[in-house]
């Protein structure tokens, strides 16, 4: 049982690290009321002190604003993507579960079809037809990654259907939108949880790489992706503008997993 | 037979799919598809590129000629470049076949192994450092380690150049290439490693427990034989699977390594393409490389047949 209170332990630390994260990215630029997008350049790259607490950008930018900004950026984006390819995934899934075998064999031939291609390619084929828009940049990272959630749900749903609580609440005269509701959606919720917070992580990362490569948040937007294409250019002269933003993604994308391995652990005590 | 002819249906869905979703792409694009046709050309020349796209006709009919003209290998003629796109995606392709294949052979050549240590002294010192490093792996941006790896090992600790895939006005030759080979392949194996090390670690956990396992330790084999004859066999099938799937992420980590440093191939030359709002350009290489990926997903199930007799024997 020791395993099992290092997991609790590790799930809530998890757990409440991204609580302080969505904390500081919604209360945080409010409490913290510097500009971060006015430039000064007298004052570029400067080290933390003297009114700015973690110092300055390579344009003179207080960079403890731009942290809280983009944070703010980031993680909206990463929960909206997620939310976007859990309505694409719930649906498909549940349209190929559902909906027959002829469905079933098209819609997860698709499905099989956008897991083997490149997303990364199509996401930036996408975002520079369409332009690079907060609303396209949420839709074009959804859009490719519902794959495994529609997976999952198609199997659960084959599952479940041939259970026998399934047969005795059609035996009761139960309506298909009530067995789906009532019944089928309470034996999904736990590893569709699981996956949907794994599917956080992800988008966060996928986000950062875009707005790194210049195709995701337009500046002056601060996001912690955008933020290290500049650190990349002061490199020699200032590489401490490169630590904070890559190691706040690398905090939320490990508290994120660790949390959706608690989880899972939770959800699946066999494994 | 049967598992080789339902693989090569997929790989031609796969293709279909991609070409039908940039042409959606394309129809959807604020502008439409005169967006294909460069600005800079003169109006008769736009209206002979639009007349060759059928922009006149009827979406059906595009759509066929569309088609066709992928199936053909048109793939366009790029606006930055001035260059057909066959031509501009022919010289970069050896440059990121170079990078990705040594990325895929790396983690390969590492995550098996390891993953095969991990889980036969599960719970050591060994599994535990190497799964917290996997963890951590997954976790972290690669653009990111990438900025690490070249302030470390090209700023800070003069051992490998920052970028390129050449020096500059060098020598050149193999050594040359090689030194800048070192650090953007090490960054882009770094995901793939930590990904199969996971599938390895419980794949060779699940073959530990077969009875097969029992009957070789019985008949007095050493760990190591039945480690490396016995488990890695078994093993390997859910791996190559896992192989496969992580292909196409592969090839998307390198466009964003390739970025970082600067290394000429096909995924920088996308995201110039897309920066540049070149759209044939980006297209293209969409399409090129969905299909190439494909191609690799085929042969990959070829190795799947020859490692797992089951499905060889199966019909």
């Amino acid at each position: 049982m020791i395993t099992r209170d290092s997991s609790r332990r590790r799930a809530a630390m998890a757990g409440a690290m991204i609580a302080i994260l969505a904390l500081a990215a919604v209360v945080g630029p409010v409490l913290y009321q510097t500009d971060p997008n006015v430039l000064d350049l007298s004052n570029a790259a400067a080290r933390p002190g003297t009114g700015h607490p973690l110092g300055t950008d390579e344009s003179g930018r207080d960079i403890l604003g731009r942290l809280l900004a983009g944070g703010r950026v980031s993680l909206a984006v990463g929960f909206a993507a997620v939310a976007c390819s859990g309505v694409l995934g719930l649906s498909l899934g549940a349209l190929a579960g559902l909906g027959g075998r002829r469905l079933d064999a098209l819609v997860m031939r698709f499905t099989d079809a956008m897991m083997a291609i490149p997303a990364l390619f199509l996401i930036i084929t996408t975002l520079a037809l369409f332009g690079t828009s907060v609303a396209g940049l949420v839709f074009a990272i959804g859009a490719t990654s519902w794959m495994g959630l529609a997976r999952l749900v198609r199997a659960e749903l084959l599952s479940i259907r041939e259970q026998t609580f399934v047969e005795a609440a059609r035996a009761l005269g139960a309506q298909p939108f009530a067995l789906l509701t009532r019944h089928a959606f309470p034996h999904l919720l736990p590893s569709v949880l699981v996956n949907v917070t794994f599917g956080v992580g992800t988008a966060i990362l996928m986000e950062s790489a875009l707005s790194f490569i210049g195709l995701g948040i337009q500046p002056p937007s601060a996001s912690w992706g955008n933020m290290l294409t500049n650190a990349q250019s002061y490199l020699y002269s200032s590489p401490w503008l490169a630590v904070y933003p890559g190691l706040l993604i690398l905090i939320t994308v490990v508290s994120v997993n660790v949390l959706g391995d608690a989880l899972r652990d939770a959800a699946e005590p066999r494994s | 037979m049967t598992f080789l002819i339902r693989r090569l249906v997929h790989a031609i869905t796969v293709v279909f799919v991609v070409c039908t979703a940039t042409f959606v792409l394309v129809h959807l694009a604020p502008g439409g598809p005169a967006v294909l046709a460069d600005p800079k050309l003169s109006l008769e020349e736009q209206a002979a590129i639009e007349q060759r796209l059928g922009l006149d006709r009827p979406v059906s009919v595009q759509y066929g000629i569309w088609m066709s003209r992928v199936a053909r290998g048109d793939l366009g003629e790029s606006f930055l470049y001035e260059v057909p796109n066959r031509r501009a995606i022919g010289e970069r392709l050896p440059n990121t076949a170079l990078l990705a294949g040594t990325a895929l052979v790396l983690s390969v050549l590492l995550a098996v192994p390891l993953g095969l240590w991990s889980a036969m002294r599960r719970g050591g010192l060994v599994d535990r450092a190497v799964s917290g490093l996997a963890f951590v792996a997954m976790a972290v941006p690669t653009f990111w380690l990438a900025i690490g790896a070249i302030f470390t090992f090209a700023i800070a600790l003069p051992l490998f150049p920052a970028g390129g895939a050449t020096t500059a006005g060098g020598a050149g030759g193999w050594m040359d290439m090689l030194r800048h080979l070192v650090m953007p392949a090490l960054v882009l194996a770094a995901v793939t490693t930590a990904e199969l090390l996971r599938y390895m670690r419980s794949s060779a956990q699940t073959a530990l427990q077969q009875p097969f396992v029992r009957v070789a330790r019985a008949k007095g084999l050493r760990e190591r034989a039945v480690a490396w004859r016995h488990v890695l066999r078994t093993a390997l099938i859910p791996v190559v699977t896992a192989l496969g799937i992580q292909v196409p992420r592969l090839v998307g980590g390198a466009a964003i390594t390739e970025t970082v440093f600067a290394w000429p191939g096909l995924g920088r030359l996308g995201v110039q393409a897309a920066l540049g709002r070149d759209y044939p350009l980006v297209m293209a290489i969409t399409l090129f490389v969905s299909a190439a990926v494909v191609i690799v997903n085929l042969l990959m199930d070829l190795a799947y047949v020859w490692i797992d007799p089951r499905i060889r024997l199966e019909s």
